[in-house]
């Protein structure tokens, strides 16, 4: 039970931060983005090609895994913010301003289009991470440490740690910086953010590379999690971080890291009471509680409708 | 014009980076980093000629020579302005048509197409009433198609009941669903639908691959849980279509028995998309139709007027779920078995991109969207095989560039809203 409920925290924590891309940018501009989770995917295959390049080219036997790790990373994290960025700029920003229904559909367009992309170009069997590469084994591939009942993998620490990072990273970027100060205000309202200076194409465009960047760490962590990256795994994780946004309070920066945490453990108590199979079906199930019990999710407010 | 051209070449220069690291770079643990240059070569090249597309048509619709103003070409060839009866008879006419179709010899494969078409149109027409009129966004109509199939399988298998009360009980189990599934995502914004539908689809498909007990899981129903008893004699149509090998008597070779249940079921799918049309038609024109067009345009203003926007939401919803669940008799009894693979989320995001491509709000359009996108990559197929691989990605690309260029769709009327 313990182990499991370690196991959801984990996987929680990388949940809250590809909740945090969602909430971001439904708070500013009350639109689900359906591509979110083809940008964790993007992510994942170009961390995990980098990996796997930097085992074939004898650079892992050179440096150790966690400079290759963290130059993985960094990859994904540019070209997903890449793709976040133009997504935005190709598909989103001339549909702002439209009735909502035609960003909802162009969101999903992208999102089966960046799908099949890398399914036709990648192929569609997964890649693997180099997890059996004699430098992985020496640093992460340890074994577990026993606490008590609970296992833990030295991944385990690294993912938590990362996710902790980004969250304070962000949490502090947005209350404390000028831009974080320009964001806040653009969610509250983009008319007036607008009329008192502030670029609100850029704080946009901001929005969504940081989520995207965001996103791209939790797919590399998700990839070493699994083992492997596979073009359809920005669909499933992201309908589970968007369940996590919607159940901390959607457009609601902290209850998204509150909901992802509390989504994973709620998976792993299912999965310890329920069993394995529906694995797929809990995240729906707690969706359509917290719509009926509590629409407006843990920590959000209800805002009343903008005429 | 030169903006146009620059605007073009930096989309495309930016298509090759961005497909760059993902399409080109390969990374192998035994053979370091390759780049093979085709696939980004190749994208850059599509979005120029997609993007060239794109905005000639942009061009077009400025200067108001819309070519692919579908709308206005049918209103003067079938006669909009006419009086009503000239319309009933083109309609009548074609119906006929397609109805005779198969005693003119339309070879099998045609049967087949067509009548896979026609399911598909019901399914897209019925979700017109969500999409298009509501405006709601509906991500996992598949499953209702797959509990409408399944329904009818189950009780038709396990508890052998009558054709005649299994086909209602498949629309009324959808429609059952779509209102456990809506009452709580519809009381709240409308793109909540989206995201709960997106789910079900998923939720419906796991359910029916991990209860095999049941369903047969991938193994199909009827797999070979109850063997042989799938297509027994139920009622009077039923036993046309579910054990023609022995229909009055009569026998017939192992070919004619496939030419004549593809028959049977073309005239039943054409049956129900026609009787389908009539009642979306009837629907649109009703109170609740007009409703649900006040709605999508404005949703605070509809409720401001005294309607109970909850309540509207959910009858469209319900009885696109009702449609859905009604053609998946279709497929179930002409395939003679279902598995879940068949309703997955790219059925889902085919049946929206039918309703988008056709026009939002058009009955019409749904129709010929259907028949667009369901029968052009099979026809295309014969030639270009890999045409059915590459067709999802091709209608992501088509819905998201219909949304910004031309968001009414094919046959959709101008009911363009202003900057909110």
């Amino acid at each position: 039970m313990l182990q499991n409920l370690w196991n959801g925290l984990v996987q929680g924590g990388i949940y809250a931060i590809v909740a945090l891309g969602y909430t971001m940018v439904y708070g500013i501009l009350l639109l689900i983005n359906f591509a979110h989770g083809e940008v964790l995917m993007i992510g994942a295959y170009t961390g995990v090609a980098t990996l796997a390049g930097c085992a074939g080219t004898g650079a892992m036997e050179a440096v150790g895994f966690m400079p290759c790790l963290a130059m993985a990373i960094i990859g994904a994290t540019c070209v997903s913010a890449a793709y976040g960025f133009a997504i935005e700029r190709a598909v989103y920003r001339p549909l702002r301003g439209a009735p909502s229904l035609s960003p909802l559909i162009g969101a999903i367009g992208v999102s089966m289009v960046l799908q099949n992309y890398v399914m036709r170009t990648q192929g569609a069997s997964p890649i693997y991470a180099p997890m059996s590469h004699p430098a992985y084994v020496a640093s992460l591939g340890a074994s577990n440490w026993d606490i008590g009942p609970v296992s833990i993998a030295p991944l385990d620490l690294v993912v938590l740690v990362v996710c902790v990072a980004l969250m304070a990273g962000l949490w502090m970027f947005v209350q404390r910086t000028r831009t974080g100060t320009a964001m806040r205000a653009t969610s509250q309202d983009r008319v007036m953010a607008g009329l008192v200076g502030i670029d609100v194409n850029r704080v946009i465009s901001v929005t969504f590379v940081i989520g995207s960047a965001l996103a791209a760490v939790a797919g590399v962590l998700l990839a070493l999690f699994n083992t492997q990256a596979k073009y359809d795994m920005g669909f499933t994780s992201g309908m589970k971080a968007f369940t996590a946004a919607v159940l901390g309070g959607i457009g609601n920066v902290p209850g998204a890291m509150l909901g992802g945490v509390l989504l994973g453990v709620a998976e792993a108590v299912g999965i310890q009471l329920l069993g394995a199979e529906y694995k797929e079906v809990y995240s729906f199930v707690i969706l359509l509680a917290v719509l009926i019990v509590r629409p407006k999710g843990i920590l959000g407010e209800r805002v009343a409708e903008k005429v | 014009m030169r903006d146009r051209i620059v605007r073009l070449l930096v989309a495309t220069l930016a298509a090759f980076l961005l497909a760059l690291p993902v399409a080109s770079l390969r990374g192998n643990s035994s053979t370091g980093f390759t780049i093979v240059w085709t696939p980004a070569f190749v994208t850059a090249a599509m979005v120029l000629v997609g993007g060239a597309i794109l905005f000639a048509a942009v061009e077009a619709q400025r200067r108001g020579t819309a070519f692919w103003d579908a709308r206005a070409a049918t209103d003067s060839a079938v006669g909009r302005r006419r009086p009503c009866a000239a319309q009933a008879w083109t309609l009548g006419v074609l119906v006929a048509t397609v109805a005779a179709l198969p005693l003119l010899g339309l070879p099998g494969a045609w049967t087949k197409l067509l009548l896979e078409t026609m399911v598909f149109a019901t399914i897209a027409v019925g979700l017109q009433i969500t999409i298009g009129m509501a405006g709601l966004l509906v991500l996992g109509h598949a499953a209702f198609w797959a509990v409408g199939a399944y329904t009818f399988g189950l009780l038709t298998v396990h508890q052998g009941w009558n054709f005649w009360i299994a086909f209602p009980a498949a629309g009324v189990a959808a429609a059952l669903t779509g209102l456990v599934i809506g009452l709580p995502a519809l009381r709240l914004r409308g793109d909540y639908l989206a995201v709960v539908t997106l789910g079900f689809g998923e939720a419906v498909r796991w359910v029916i691959k991990n209860e095999q007990d049941v369903t047969g899981g991938d193994a199909n129903l009827p797999g070979n849980i109850v063997p042989g008893s799938f297509r027994k004699p139920m009622g009077a149509l039923g036993e046309w279509l579910w054990q023609p090998a022995a229909v009055d008597g009569r026998t017939f070779e192992p070919g004619t028995v496939q030419a004549l249940i593809d028959r049977e079921c073309y005239w039943f799918a054409l049956v129900l998309l026609v009787v389908c049309v009539a009642c979306v038609h009837l629907l649109a024109k009703s109170r609740v139709g007009r409703a649900l067009f006040a709605l999508r345009e404005d949703e605070t203003a509809a409720k401001c007027m005294g309607i109970d926007t909850t309540r509207v939401k959910l009858v469209a919803f319900m009885a696109s779920a009702l449609w859905a669940g009604l053609a998946g008799v279709v497929p179930a009894v002409h395939r003679g078995s279902i598995n879940p693979e068949m309703f997955d989320f790219n059925t889902s995001v085919l049946f929206v991109a039918m309703v988008v491509l056709g026009g939002l709000g058009s009955i019409t359009g749904s129709i010929v969207g259907a028949a667009l996108l369901w029968m052009l990559p099979a026809l295309l197929a014969n030639w270009f095989p890999e045409v059915q691989e590459y067709r999802y990605l091709f209608f992501g690309a088509l819905m998201a560039a219909m949304m910004v260029v031309r968001p009414e769709g094919l046959f959709g009327g101008a009911r363009r809203k202003g900057a909110a």
